[in-house]
């Protein structure tokens, strides 16, 4: 396990970094779920990211 | 013996749920052992009983060739022995299974009623799941005890 | 530490948790009855740290319950303001923290209220000293151990029994326990919207005018829905079992109270292991039944087969079978009017005659075939006669043993269960009609779960199979339609962000299921070892031990071995949750030395120090004498002794002591005889 503490910022670095097996639409999708969700409510985050949805999959 | 696997041999269609029965409740392993019973039971009591409504039950590759030669053997036997008689292993399974339509009536009323739902005896006989938990083994009884198995010894 | 006026401890105390001149002691033992407060000087440390009240031994007690202010000084100052606070101070990273909290109680309309007062803490590097702002201190803090992980330091005795047995509540815990570790909430949360806004793409797609879309979408939907309502009757169902069991047990414990029916129980366990044996056989012949029928139905036929296969046999005996002369040969001789000799054959002569008779008793050739083909047939079948008939008798004979040992045996049982029911005592027969009640509870339970199930697997299966009939679809349509590549999208980033989190918990089990195993194997004696090899963390978060076969062993191992295995999956939790190093915040534990062995015990002595860079050991008069305290004398460990004192009114004094008193103040192992 990497010396870096459990703490917020860097459970996500792991978890971006494992993120990076997937196609780029899917990565970027995903990692906006996570950021947004640390800091919105469970409503705002989904409809922030139908938005950023609707831009991905033009 | 040919043993012709291609033919289709039949029942009378009321009898199509409870030959399903017997199979689905591991009574018989296969339809042409039950129908082979019933061609036995109804060669015993010397009863053939043509078909009213024909429906086809499986093929004649399913049928054994102990069961083909107790079928050969029931013809020759009634027509004293003509060979021609089994010349066309077709006409053998049009009498067996005039035998087995017989023998099937004579099971029901000897036998199965007690294991078939009420309402269904006279029209299309099903089995009752619920009484039927033992009836493989009563079933093999019964059969054994009609063969008389004192006479052979 | 100091503490002032915090929970049972009026005025101001103070306690240490190293010697100057041991320096490598890193062992206190805090000695004292249950209830004196040894768990209130853990609570004091988490509260300085974090301002927290609660433990997660507090269960569903809310935050506002849990009083810090001491009573009686509150009752001393007739209600004016107490003041309640803790002093911690620590060393981390070559830093030295000078932290304190602390809060203000009164008694306000007959109720006890308590405000936040003070936060201070002072950081010192290389002498020199500064006071962070009020703002940083959460942070500062947080950034040394995560406030989610500070139960982990507690070893306290419920939490080590919890972990012992195999049931949720040990599922929970660790579960909760890996949970807390990863620091994965947001990923979940994500995980949960994603699936939400999913659901809203596809809702609006099956509006669309896309009837097949249309219909699988709807059809899916309405399996989620039921696969859900199934998800929950199984865990219920579960639930169900998994207490009616639970009752069973306990009810037998209580049955086993009464000593008269003892024996009893005895003969019905092994009368209803018996029954469930010969249940099995009996199932098993009747399966066999269906291939004694065709055998059976032939002895009806039996005379007929012997009479044909003897007909044939004299036939063959006679010649005509198969014929001496060939029938086409006979044929010729006639047709051509010339035997074989030679000689003319005139119609109407002798020989003439003898050959028509020959020709009228030989048969073509093909009936011949047939007869000799039907000949060996008949003579195979008419051999086994004789073994068929024996061997359907016999069939049926046992068939018939077997339900007569089990209507006997039923009877027995009956016997039994009335003797055990209509015994003197009252309530042994209520046990054991609450006892039947519930196994066939459990029956029908069982049998409704695994119908719940099979139906549940099928629907999987039809998802399954819709889901990518449904991605067809999406692409089908989605060339030119942007929903469709919007919903193919999102729900590839749910199964991605699904996958990514899977991949963590699966890491962590293993992380944690590698570290108590090592911990587990250092604090076994030698027997535990040479069998029990691994510790691991099941998929669904429940414990196996695997023995040196890697079969499952966790039922079988002792009661001790498993105090020795929940410690070490608490202990992992805790190293995982100092990310693999030392543990730094003092390991407070409840002593479990009661139930283990004197190997054990020593192990554990000699073991805990090696990954805990400060142990405090919670101890009681029973699991703590005279000698344990010389087994962690001889460790060369041992710092501090404190004793709790009880001042009456509910108060509690820390008193230290000196180590060598122990011997005196504790008590010996004989005496508790």
């Amino acid at each position: 396990m990497s010396d870096d503490k459990y703490t917020t910022p860097n459970v996500n670095a792991l978890i971006i970094e494992k993120l990076n097996a997937y196609p780029k639409a899917v990565r970027e999708l995903a990692i906006q779920a996570i950021k947004l969700s640390e800091q919105y409510s469970e409503a705002a985050v989904a409809d922030q990211l139908q938005t950023i949805l609707r831009k991905l999959a033009k | 013996m040919k043993m012709d696997g291609k033919i289709r041999v039949a029942t009378d269609a009321k009898y199509k749920e409870l030959y399903n029965n017997m199979k689905g409740n591991g009574v018989v392993e296969d339809f042409h052992a039950l129908f082979f019973v019933c061609a036995c039971l109804g060669f015993k009591n010397k009863k053939m009983t043509p078909i009213k409504k024909r429906d086809d039950r499986f093929w004649s590759g399913t049928i054994t060739p102990s069961e083909w030669s107790c079928y050969y053997a029931i013809i020759l036997e009634q027509n004293g022995f003509d060979f021609t008689k089994v010349s066309d292993e077709k006409e053998i399974m049009e009498v067996i299974e005039r035998y087995a339509n017989s023998g099937m009536e004579i099971l029901i009323d000897e036998f199965l009623e007690d294991f078939l739902l009420p309402s269904s005896k006279k029209t299309i006989p099903q089995l009752d799941n619920a009484v039927c938990k033992t009836l493989p083994k009563q079933f093999v009884h019964f059969i054994f005890e009609l063969s008389e198995p004192d006479r052979l010894e | 530490m100091k503490i002032e006026n915090f929970r049972q401890f009026r005025g101001i105390q103070e306690i240490e948790f190293i010697n100057p001149s041991l320096p490598e002691g890193n062992v206190t033992v805090i000695f004292g009855e249950n209830g004196r407060g040894k768990t209130g000087l853990f609570r004091a440390i988490m509260f300085c740290l974090f301002g927290e009240r609660r433990l997660s031994q507090d269960g569903g007690v809310s935050h506002k319950e849990i009083q810090l202010v001491n009573t009686s000084a509150l009752e001393a100052t007739e209600g004016a303001p107490v003041r309640t606070s803790v002093d911690l101070e620590f060393m981390h990273d070559k830093k030295i923290y000078n932290l304190r909290r602390a809060i203000r109680g009164m008694i306000d309309a007959g109720q006890i209220i308590e405000e936040e007062d003070e936060k201070k803490l002072i950081v010192t590097i290389d002498g020199n000293s500064k006071t962070l702002a009020t703002s940083e201190i959460d942070p500062t803090i947080n950034n040394i151990l995560d406030r989610r992980v500070k139960d982990y330091f507690l070893f306290d005795g419920e939490k080590i029994e919890r972990l012992t047995r195999a049931n949720i509540e040990q599922q929970k815990e660790i579960s909760a326990g890996i949970r807390n570790l990863l620091n994965v909430d947001a990923l979940e949360t994500s995980i949960r919207i994603i699936g939400r806004v999913a659901k809203t793409i596809d809702r609006e797609l099956s509006d669309s005018s896309n009837e097949e879309l249309s219909r699988i979408m709807n059809r899916l939907s309405d399996n989620e829905e039921e696969q859900n309502r199934l998800q929950q009757q199984i865990e219920g169902l579960a639930n169900e079992i998994r207490l009616a069991r639970h009752e069973i047990e306990k009810t037998d414990n209580e049955l086993e109270k009464f000593n008269e029916i003892r024996h009893l129980l005895e003969r019905r366990k092994s009368l209803e292991r018996e029954l469930n044996t010969l249940e099995q056989q009996a199932k098993d012949f009747l399966a066999e039944m269906r291939n004694q029928v065709c055998k059976a139905a032939s002895l009806i036929v039996a005379p007929t087969v012997i009479n044909v296969f003897e007909h044939i046999e004299h036939q063959k005996q006679k010649g005509e079978i198969p014929s001496e002369i060939r029938h086409d040969l006979i044929e010729r001789i006639i047709n051509e009017k010339r035997c074989i000799c030679g000689n003319d054959i005139c119609e109407g002569s002798e020989s003439y005659n003898h050959i028509m008779d020959w020709l009228k008793r030989t048969k073509d050739i093909k009936t011949q075939d047939v007869a000799l083909s039907l000949w060996r047939h008949l003579g195979d079948v008419r051999n086994h006669f004789g073994d068929d008939a024996s061997i359907v008798e016999r069939n049926l004979q046992q068939y018939g043993n077997i339900t007569s040992d089990i209507a006997n045996i039923n009877r027995n049982l009956e016997n039994v269960r009335n003797q055990i029911g209509t015994s003197e005592r009252q309530d042994a027969t209520k046990l054991e009609g609450h006892r039947k009640s519930l196994q066939d509870n459990i029956i029908s339970l069982i049998a409704n779960d695994r119908r719940a199930q099979e139906q549940f697997e099928q629907l999987k299966q039809e998802n399954d199979r819709l889901r990518a009939l449904l991605k067809e679809e999406k692409l089908k349509v989605g060339l030119n339609d942007e929903m469709s590549r919007r919903s193919i999208l999102v729900r590839d980033t749910q199964d991605a962000l699904t996958e990514v989190y899977n991949q963590f918990t699966c890491e962590i089990k293993k992380l944690i299921g590698d570290s108590a195993t090592q911990i587990f194997r250092e604090l076994l004696d030698k027997e535990g070892r040479d069998n029990l090899r691994t510790i691991v963390v099941n998929d669904d978060y429940s414990l196996q031990v695997l023995d040196r076969y890697k079969k499952p062993f966790l039922a079988n191992i002792s009661a001790g071995q498993r105090q020795i295995m929940s410690i070490s999956i608490i202990a992992a939790l805790a190293i995982t949750a100092s990310q693999g190093k030392k543990i730094e915040i003092p390991l407070f534990m409840d002593t479990p030395f009661g139930r283990l062995s004197y190997e054990h015990r020593q192990h554990l002595i000699n073991i805990v120090p090696t990954f805990a860079s400060q142990w405090v050991l919670l101890a009681t008069d029973t699991e703590f004498r005279r000698q344990e305290a010389q087994l962690l004398k001889n460790g060369g460990k041992w710092a501090k002794f404190y004793l709790l004192h009880s001042t009456g009114e509910g108060n509690t004094e820390i008193r230290q002591q000196d180590i060598d008193s122990a011997q005196v103040i504790l008590r010996d192992e004989e005496e508790y005889q």
